[in-house]
This record gives structure tokens, C-alpha cells and sequence, in this order.
């Protein structure tokens, strides 16, 4: 109960730490350079009405409440709620999703053929950087609304609707692929235990085998795997929301250094670091079965 | 017995052979130099140019060839992320020895660890990137901004390998036999970390690429940037990026921060694709070469393997592979060697002209001479009140300009100050026949104001006025009187002098290629014709609430609150009022008798018609001083012109009227295409500075200033060729007159050298652009 206690009160501590460090450092940094308005997304870079713009009279800066039109707290609870929905959904999409693939890789684990291509694709998917995912998962809509003659899905924005898919795709690749791996390998080795054989020998149903003998041994390192998959997610969270122009606290948080506004770029990390801790107190009290 | 390398090894070292080709090599290996923007591509084509012709990959926004750009990126690129990525590991691995050997110290790291790692590593390069900007070593300062969070992984993966060696019984053997804990790290644990070290610095040299990317996703370069701006060098419709940063490093994170954009999403991908497969190919070589290690090491010694002849072997290979890079001679010696020559020709007081005649070279002589009425010395405008004195500054940044033209002219008043608002009366301005296209009509606007000048008498007076920026009256709204309207009815009421206080002091009148301010204008179509009558002149708002601060009345209040649409100051009651102070003006104006005598010579053409205009002001337009012959003078002794074909030096005397001098040149340069005009200004000073409307030339001379030795600074923007201080440049040198040809400006600024440093930096830079025109350099000679 006191490691449980302690692993708990881990997060709070952090924020709390997280807080104070940028409280104090964030002013002095942002003082030492110009402020300057982020071009959004990788599709929607604004072009200055001339070009020598940029290098005219200064531009006075907003800070991150101005640009939105709303308190800062608004626009803090706002985005940290259009993160935390993206999140879930990664959450929720590694643990469906990387299980299942999990599963088919470990039951053609003797087919060399058919877990090598679960295995590779999901290494390959763990392997490139999340804005690349983003960046061909936009191409590649562009590519198929073109050969469809209308549009898929929406490419950048937000709403919670089709704009869901292409973040929540590109922030769960790696989550995916990771518990897509660390489940096919527990599995594989539980498959072989020989309690496992013993149920097999006894004539049970391979479904019940899977469902009440493997898998409890299976979903808490599926668990820790989506924990280190959301950690990943949470880091690449800015440049994500970034390029496909989701308003979340990363976006915010970006757009704060930007704009050299130091109040919200604590509040924006404050969130992250209970975001980050979050996802590694997921990992931190995985049950070691679960039945 | 031999063990078989591991096929991974195998592989990871491949592609580590062809990234070290690539990072020393690949500036030689390049088809193109980063410094050649095609701005003007093949008919049909836009920036950036697709892939096939003339750039196999393509070319990035600006007109760079992006396969050159790639390959002379890699250096910088792979040592960035090569130092920011073992310097991570390097303090992991020293701060999990640390932890593993002092609980205390455990204690604090875990929790830093936590701390770092908590905030996403990206969110803070950018910080520290932006941070550590101006420190101008672009390598460190993205080190140093990656080690502040990237420590952390290596750290706890190292510092969990070392607790799990602590409990093997091989430690707990050493132990007992009394090896100390820095031996039994040296020789007992490190061999066994080998694995996770070569996979944890593969794993952070390929996140430091991706951070790298990411900062160039984001728009945020690595180390210093300058202004491209292409417009002037544009003909017709040729891409739509004809503007923005550039890095001024070439890596490949500045890449992707040119090649996003929505054009770069939907139809000209290959501008992102490019820098981006070769980011993402390099880190998936790096991470192979890891793993590749981990499997071969997995259960042998690296540091057994280091003994053996086959690492010595591969150490030769490496060393006989890349020394070469530093030894063989540059791409371009021969111009480098042309600009040492020409430095070593150096004299001062040199006669060009006479050097051109020994080489045989017919000279034309450009003699005109002209008379015009001019302001021959400074302008004086004092003031003295109650308040205590007040000095005004002349010049386009401080405080006032003379205005010289026709109704306008020289003379020296003492009189009193007197304001008249506005300056309008409303019959000055009757109110014209209602368009229903027309916003509003101003005469009718003001058709029931109070008259300004009845209020107030003007006459022998220095009477000073505000230009009235816009009026608003409900919905509608009209532009204010134009100046030469507001000016002439001004001194058609008989005043001593006129001051004009406008927000717009010093801002273009219009757009255009050296465009000038609103009064400069009027001077240049109605030129002055009498050298004494009101002395007129145009002040900023600042300098307005100097002269009448007395009467309380605060111009820069009232013309920020009007841009507000604050209309209190516009309904129709007068300003106008005496004012408390005696102002003394002076405004010398006389005529001005000038003989100019400009010198062309023209080297046998070339086959392809390319010209080069090495064109030398003499005396200089900026301090008069004679160091550009001297620099061309070197040129010429250290060539043979009869032997440079393509080339035309021009001796320019900018005296008398500049402009009109420089046109009666272009006419005997004749018809044809010049590619480049370099001209070269006062070399008064201690480092050479370059000025060009044209973006696409500036990479070129400063990289050619660097390749001749030259001491410059680097050129950090375009010259806005709509602003009036570039208008006054292009008059004053007569570039004016030849705007379609690419021209570059070549002046020396900061404290004053008494040696020939400038001019022999001059000469050189000179001798280079020679040498590359004659060995058809396309950033010369492709456009």
C-alpha cells in the first residue's frame, strides 16, 4: 500500500516540481529572444502580403490569450480537454487494436511468414517519428480524395468528428505497434506454458483457453505496453497537433514559446507533466494479473 | 575461430560508410552549389522546380537544387546530431555510474529524470534553440538545447544495466578479490554495456535527427538566418514562395522548414519528401548500426575486438577514406587563386585608366556636364521659447527633410512660429462631383469647417501645419489633402517658411522599384527653380510635438488617436493658434555647376552574349573617397582584359545629376544581356558589406567574399526596393538607371582603415567574381 502510495503521490510531485521550474525559468528564457507568431500547420503556413513583411516594423505580438479571444484558463481547460480526448482515443485504439494484432502474430507464431509481416509492419510503424506518420497519412487522403473525386476525410483541423482520424492515427501508431509487440511475445510464451498445454489436453474450448487462461497473464503487460505507448504519444503530442492543426494543450504549448508568453507555457507544461506522469502511473501499478 | 559478422553489423556499417562518403564528400559530390538559386525556371515550370531538368530531385522553393542541398547539408547535419546524440548518452552514462554508486545521488537523479522527461523534449528544443539563438554555433547551442531533457533515457537504461551487473556473481568475485569500483567499471562492467550503449546512441543520434526535424517542421532553424526575398529577380508567374528565411546553415531540418507549406501538401511534395527521406533513411541506418552492434557484442568483448589487426585495418580505411576531404584542393582554386593575385596588385592612388590603355583596351569617355539648383550644406531648423531651446536633426531617421521644389526653395528666416491646424481652408478645396464609386468626397467633408488660415495670420511668419491622413465622417471616409495640394496653398499665403508635420515622415509614396517618399517626389517632377524663396520643409510627428509642446498640443497623440477612428479632431473647429517660440531656419540652396567624367572599356563579347559590369564608383557617392578604382585597378593588373571576354569595367563619376550619368553609360554598354553588375562604393571602413534587391545574388557573394578571404558581413536580408532609403541608394549610385540588371552593391562600413586592408579585400572579391563568370558559374550565368 505505501509503494502504491508513494508511485501515487509521484504525480502530484512532479507537477508540482514541473511548475516551479518553468514559474521561474520560463520568463528568463522567453526573455532572451523576439517574439514571433508560429506559421500553423505544416498545410496552412500564412504568406506575408509582402514578403518584406518580415523584416519591417515590428510586429506587436500577442500572447496566447489574445489570439484566442478567451481567458487564458478557457484556453488552457479547452485544449487540455481536446488532448485528453485524443489521448483516450489512442488509449483505447493501442489497447483494441495492438491486442488483437497481438494476438493473430502469436497464434501464427509458427508461421514464419505471417507474424514476420504483423512484426515488421508494426516495427517499421514504431520506428518513424510521429509527424512523418502524420505528414504521409495527409498525403495519402489527399491521394485517395483525388482518385475518389471527393474528399475522405479532412486533412487538418478540429472537431470531433472525421478530424478525429488522422491525429488519433498518427499518435497511436506507435502505442499500437508496441503493445501489438509485447503482446504477441507474452502471449507466445504463455501459449507454450504448460498449464496452457494441461487445458489443451483437457479438450477446452481454444476460445476459453485464450479467454480465461492466457489472457489474464497477457492484458497487464498489454497495459504497460499501451502506458509506454502513451508516453510516446504525449511527447509527440505538440508536433502532431502542430501539423494537423488539432488546438491541444501542445499546440498551445507551442504556440506560448512563440509568443513568449511564460504564464501559459507553464500552464501548458503543468498539463503535459500530469499528462506524461499519468500515462507512467499506468505503467507504474499494472496489476500483475488480471482475472 | 573468426566469428561471422552479424548481418545487421554488416548492414548498419554499409550505410554508415555511405552517410561518412556523404558528410565528407558531399560538397564535391554535389551537381550543383547551394549558392545557384534558379529563380526563373524552364517556361512551363514553377519553384519549386520538379523533378527531372535541370535538378534530378527537384529544387526547393527558392530555386535550389535539392539534391545538392542534401548532400552539402549532410555534414552539418550528421555532426549535429551525431554530437547531440552521444553527448546524451555520454552524461546518461556518466550520471547512472554516479547513481549507481551513491544512493543519495540515485535518489536526486531519478527524481531530475522524472522531472526532464516530463515535459514533451520538443517543446523545450525549441525554448533552448530559440534561447541560444544568437550564440552562433549552431552545432553546441542544438546539443546543449537536446542534453537538457535527452539524458534522461540513457540514464535510467544504463543505470538499470549497472544495478543488474552490481548483483552478477562476477562483480561480487571482483569485489571480493579487492578490486576497486572504478577497475571493476572499467574492466568487468563496460565491456558488458557495450550492447546498450551502441543501441542507446543509435536510438538518441536518430531521435536527435527527428528532433532536428521537427525544428524544421516547426520553422525554427538551427543557427543564424537571412532574408531571401526573389521578387525583383522574378519574371512573370515562376512559384509563389518569393520570400522568406532561409538557414543560414545548411542542414536538413531548414529543409523541411522551406518544404512545408500547402503547396507542399497537395501538389509539389518532393520539396518536403526529399530532405525528409533522407533525415528518416539516415536514422534507420543509425538505428541498424545499433542493433547491429548489440547482436555482435551480445556475448563478445567490443574492446577484445579492438586489438585485433582487422580494426586496425578499418581504422587505415576510415582515416585514408576521409583525410582526402581536407587535402584536396577546393572546388573553385583557380578563382581562389585569381582573387589572391588580385589582392597581391593592391596599390593605392592607382590609375585605372591608364592601366586599361596598356592593356589595350579602347576606353570610352562618359563626359557631362550639368547645372542645377541643390541644396549645397546642411539644413539649420531651431527653436527658442519659453520652454528652453529646441534643435531639430535633419535626415530621413531623425527629425525633418527639406522639401525642394517648385513653389518651394532656399533661404534663411527668423520669425515666429504660428500653427494652423490642418492648414485648410475650405474653399481651397470645393467639393467635387459626387462618384457613387467614390468612398466620399473630401471637399465635401469639409465644406462647413472652420477655414485655418482665417483664424490665424500666416504671413512673414514660419507657419507650421499637420497633413491630415484621413478623414472619417460617420461611415464615410475620405483621404486627406495630397501634399503637394496641402504645401502650395500653404505657401501661396505668404508665409516665412512652412513646416508640414506628417505621420507618414520618411515612408514610400507608392510601390515600385526604389520608390521615394511623398515629398522627394514632388521635387523630382516639379524640380526647384529659384534658390531662395519659402524654405519648406517635411517633419515627423515627434519633431511636431517638440515645436509645439508651448501650446500644449501633441501631434503623435492626435494622429495615433485618428488611426484609432477618434474624430474629435476632425469636426470642423480650427486648431489653429499662435505659438510661443521664434524659430531660426536655414536652408542653403545654390546652384550647383558639376562636370562628370565616367570611363567605359569593354572586353571582347562573348560567344553566348553574358556580360559582366564591374562598375567602380569614383569618387564614392557615400564620403567621396577614391578606393574602388584602386580595387578595380588590381583587378585589371592582375588579368588580362583583352583575354576576359564577357567582362565591362566602368569608372563612374556620380557627380552632377547620377542617375542621368549612369543612363548615358547603359547607352554605351549598349543593347544585350548583362547578367551581373557588381558596383563597388566607398571602401571606407573595416569590413565589406553587400546590398541587392536582388535575393538570388546574395548567398553567391557572401559566399564568395568567403571563398576570397574577404572580411564582410554577412549579408542578413534583400534590400526592399519599395522603401525611399533604397529609392535615394539607386539614385545616388545610378543604379537607378540599369534596375532590370542584377546588381550588387559592394560598400565597406565600421571604423576606418588606414591600410589598403578594404581595397585588397575588394580587389579580391572582384578577382573571384571573375574568375567564376569565366568558368560560367550558373549562379552568374544560368539564370
Amino acid at each position: 500500500l505505501i509503494s502504491v502510495l508513494a508511485r501515487l503521490a509521484r504525480v502530484p510531485l512532479t507537477v508540482a516540481a514541473v511548475w516551479a521550474v518553468l514559474a521561474l525559468a520560463a520568463p528568463l528564457a522567453m526573455s532572451q529572444y523576439r517574439p514571433f507568431v508560429l506559421a500553423r500547420g505544416i498545410g496552412s503556413a500564412p504568406r506575408p502580403v509582402s514578403p518584406f513583411a518580415i523584416f519591417s516594423a515590428p510586429v506587436q505580438v500577442p500572447n496566447v490569450a489574445e489570439t484566442y479571444k478567451l481567458p487564458l484558463f478557457d484556453v488552457i481547460l479547452e485544449a487540455t480537454l481536446r488532448s485528453v480526448v485524443l489521448l483516450a482515443g489512442v488509449a483505447a485504439f493501442a489497447l483494441t487494436v495492438g491486442v488483437l494484432l497481438g494476438i493473430v502474430a502469436a497464434l501464427l507464431r509458427h508461421r514464419p511468414a505471417g507474424s514476420a509481416l504483423i512484426l515488421g509492419t508494426t516495427s517499421v510503424i514504431a520506428a518513424i517519428p510521429s509527424f512523418f506518420l502524420a505528414y504521409f497519412l495527409q498525403i495519402a487522403i489527399i491521394f485517395i480524395g483525388g482518385a475518389a473525386g471527393h474528399s475522405v476525410l479532412p486533412v487538418f483541423g478540429f472537431g470531433l468528428d472525421g478530424h478525429l482520424v488522422l491525429p488519433l492515427l498518427a499518435l497511436a501508431g506507435p502505442a499500437v505497434a508496441m503493445t501489438a509487440q509485447l503482446t504477441a511475445i507474452r502471449m507466445g510464451e504463455v501459449y507454450d506454458a504448460d498449464f496452457v498445454n494441461t487445458a489443451n489436453a483437457k479438450g477446452l474450448l481454444p476460445s476459453w483457453i485464450v479467454r480465461v487462461h492466457i489472457l489474464p497473464h497477457v492484458l497487464p503487460v498489454s497495459f504497460e505496453a499501451v502506458g509506454s505507448g502513451l508516453r510516446v504519444s504525449v511527447a509527440s503530442l505538440p508536433i502532431v497537433e502542430y501539423i494537423l492543426q488539432w488546438n491541444g494543450i501542445g499546440l498551445v504549448a507551442l504556440q506560448a514559446v512563440a509568443l513568449g508568453d511564460a504564464t501559459a507555457f507553464a500552464a501548458c507544461g503543468v498539463v503535459l507533466a500530469a499528462l506524461f506522469s499519468f500515462a507512467g502511473l499506468l505503467l507504474d501499478l499494472r496489476p500483475r494479473r488480471i482475472a | 575461430m573468426r566469428r561471422q559478422i552479424d548481418p545487421w553489423l554488416a548492414a548498419g556499417l554499409a550505410i554508415a560508410s555511405v552517410l561518412l562518403l556523404v558528410a565528407f564528400y558531399g560538397d564535391r559530390l554535389a551537381p550543383f552549389e547551394p549558392i545557384f538559386l534558379l529563380v526563373n525556371g524552364p517556361p512551363g515550370t514553377e519553384r519549386p522546380l520538379p523533378p527531372g531538368q535541370p535538378f534530378l530531385f527537384g529544387s526547393d522553393g527558392y530555386g535550389r537544387d535539392l539534391w545538392t542541398l542534401v548532400l552539402v547539408g549532410a555534414r552539418t547535419t550528421l555532426a549535429i546530431v551525431g554530437l547531440a546524440g552521444l553527448t546524451r548518452v555520454a552524461l546518461g552514462f556518466a550520471l547512472a555510474v554516479l547513481g549507481s554508486w551513491s544512493r543519495g545521488a540515485r535518489l536526486g537523479l531519478d527524481a531530475l529524470a522524472d522531472l526532464v522527461s516530463s515535459v514533451p523534449s520538443t517543446v523545450v528544443a525549441v525554448l533552448l534553440v530559440l534561447v541560444l539563438a544568437g550564440q552562433g554555433a549552431p552545432t553546441l547551442v542544438f546539443a546543449g538545447a537536446l542534453l537538457v531533457t535527452g539524458w534522461a533515457g540513457p540514464y535510467r537504461l544504463l543505470r538499470s544495466e549497472l544495478d543488474r551487473l552490481r548483483s552478477a556473481p562476477f562483480t561480487e568475485g571482483a569485489r571480493a578479490l579487492g578490486v576497486d569500483r572504478l577497475a571493476l567499471l572499467l574492466r568487468h562492467h563496460l565491456p558488458h554495456l557495450i550492447p546498450v550503449l551502441a543501441l542507446s546512441a543509435s536510438q538518441q543520434i536518430a531521435a536527435a535527427l527527428i528532433a532536428l526535424a521537427e525544428l524544421g517542421v516547426l520553422g525554427v532553424f538551427v543557427g543564424p538566418t537571412r532574408t531571401i526575398v526573389l521578387g525583383a529577380a522574378v519574371r512573370g508567374v515562376t512559384g509563389l514562395n518569393n520570400g522568406g528565411l532561409v538557414s543560414d546553415v545548411p542542414e536538413w531540418g531548414g529543409l523541411l522548414a522551406i518544404g512545408r507549406g500547402i503547396q507542399n501538401l497537395y501538389v509539389t511534395r518532393w520539396a518536403f519528401l526529399v530532405p525528409g527521406a533522407a533525415l528518416a533513411g539516415s536514422a534507420v541506418g543509425i538505428t541498424i548500426l545499433g542493433v547491429g552492434i548489440a547482436r555482435h557484442y551480445r556475448r563478445g568483448n567490443l574492446l577484445d575486438d579492438l586489438a585485433t589487426w582487422r580494426t586496425v585495418f578499418a581504422a587505415v580505411v576510415i582515416v585514408v577514406g576521409i583525410v582526402p576531404s581536407f587535402v584536396l584542393p577546393d572546388r573553385h582554386t583557380a578563382a581562389v587563386e585569381r582573387a589572391g593575385a588580385a589582392r597581391e596588385q593592391v596599390r593605392i592612388g592607382a590609375d585605372p585608366e591608364a592601366i586599361l590603355d596598356s592593356a589595350g583596351l579602347t576606353r570610352t569617355a562618359v563626359d557631362r556636364e550639368s547645372t542645377s539648383l541643390r541644396q549645397i550644406g546642411p539644413a539649420q531648423l531651431a527653436f527658442d521659447g519659453p520652454g528652453g531651446g529646441v534643435a531639430l536633426i535633419e535626415g530621413r531617421q531623425n527629425d525633418y527633410l527639406p522639401v525642394l521644389y517648385g513653389a518651394a526653395s532656399g533661404g534663411t528666416v527668423n520669425a515666429p512660429v504660428v500653427f494652423a491646424g490642418w492648414g485648410i481652408s475650405p474653399k481651397d478645396f470645393p467639393p467635387g462631383i459626387r462618384s457613387p464609386f467614390a468612398a466620399a468626397d473630401f471637399g465635401a467633408l469639409i465644406s462647413t469647417w472652420e477655414d485655418d488660415y482665417t483664424k490665424v495670420d500666416v504671413r512673414g511668419k514660419v507657419l507650421v501645419i499637420m497633413r491630415l491622413p484621413i478623414l472619417r465622417a460617420g461611415r464615410a471616409a475620405a483621404q486627406g489633402p495630397a501634399p503637394e495640394q496641402l504645401l502650395t496653398k500653404a505657401i501661396a499665403r505668404g508665409p516665412a517658411a512652412v513646416l508640414v508635420v506628417d505621420g507618414a515622415f520618411g515612408q514610400a509614396a507608392g510601390f515600385g522599384v526604389g520608390s521615394v517618399d511623398a515629398y522627394t517626389r514632388l521635387g523630382l517632377d516639379d524640380p526647384i527653380s529659384s534658390a531662395s524663396g519659402t524654405p519648406t520643409f517635411v517633419l515627423s510627428a515627434a519633431a511636431g510635438d517638440r515645436i509645439l509642446a508651448p501650446i500644449g498640443f501633441h501631434p503623435t497623440d492626435v494622429l495615433r488617436a485618428i488611426a484609432q477612428g477618434d474624430t474629435s479632431f476632425t469636426a470642423g473647429r480650427s486648431l489653429a493658434q499662435a505659438v510661443p517660440v521664434r524659430a531660426a531656419i536655414e536652408l542653403p540652396v545654390g546652384a550647383v555647376h558639376a562636370i562628370s567624367h565616367s570611363v567605359v572599356a569593354l572586353a571582347p563579347a562573348r560567344a553566348d552574349g553574358h556580360r559582366l559590369v564591374l562598375w567602380a564608383m569614383t569618387p564614392s557617392s557615400l564620403d567621396g573617397t577614391r578606393g574602388a578604382p584602386d580595387a578595380l585597378a588590381a583587378l585589371l593588373r592582375s588579368i588580362d582584359p583583352r583575354a576576359s571576354p564577357g567582362l565591362a569595367f566602368v569608372l563612374f563619376d556620380p557627380r552632377g545629376d547620377p542617375l542621368a550619368n549612369a543612363k548615358a553609360i547603359k547607352t554605351v554598354l549598349g543593347p544585350g544581356s548583362v547578367d551581373t553588375v557588381l558596383v563597388i562604393d566607398t571602401l571606407a571602413g573595416s569590413r565589406l558589406t553587400f546590398q541587392t534587391t536582388y535575393g538570388d545574388l546574395i548567398p553567391a557573394i557572401d559566399d564568395y567574399a568567403t571563398r576570397s578571404g574577404a572580411t564582410f558581413a554577412p549579408t542578413a536580408r534583400t534590400l526592399d526596393p519599395d522603401q525611399p532609403t533604397t529609392g535615394d541608394l539607386m539614385r545616388e549610385t545610378g543604379i537607378g538607371a540599369f534596375v532590370d540588371w542584377h546588381w550588387i552593391l559592394v560598400r565597406a562600413s565600421g571604423p576606418v582603415r588606414t591600410d589598403a586592408g578594404m581595397r585588397a579585400d575588394a580587389g579580391a572579391l572582384l578577382g573571384y567574381a571573375v574568375a567564376r563568370f569565366q568558368a560560367d558559374a550558373p549562379e552568374l550565368v544560368g539564370r
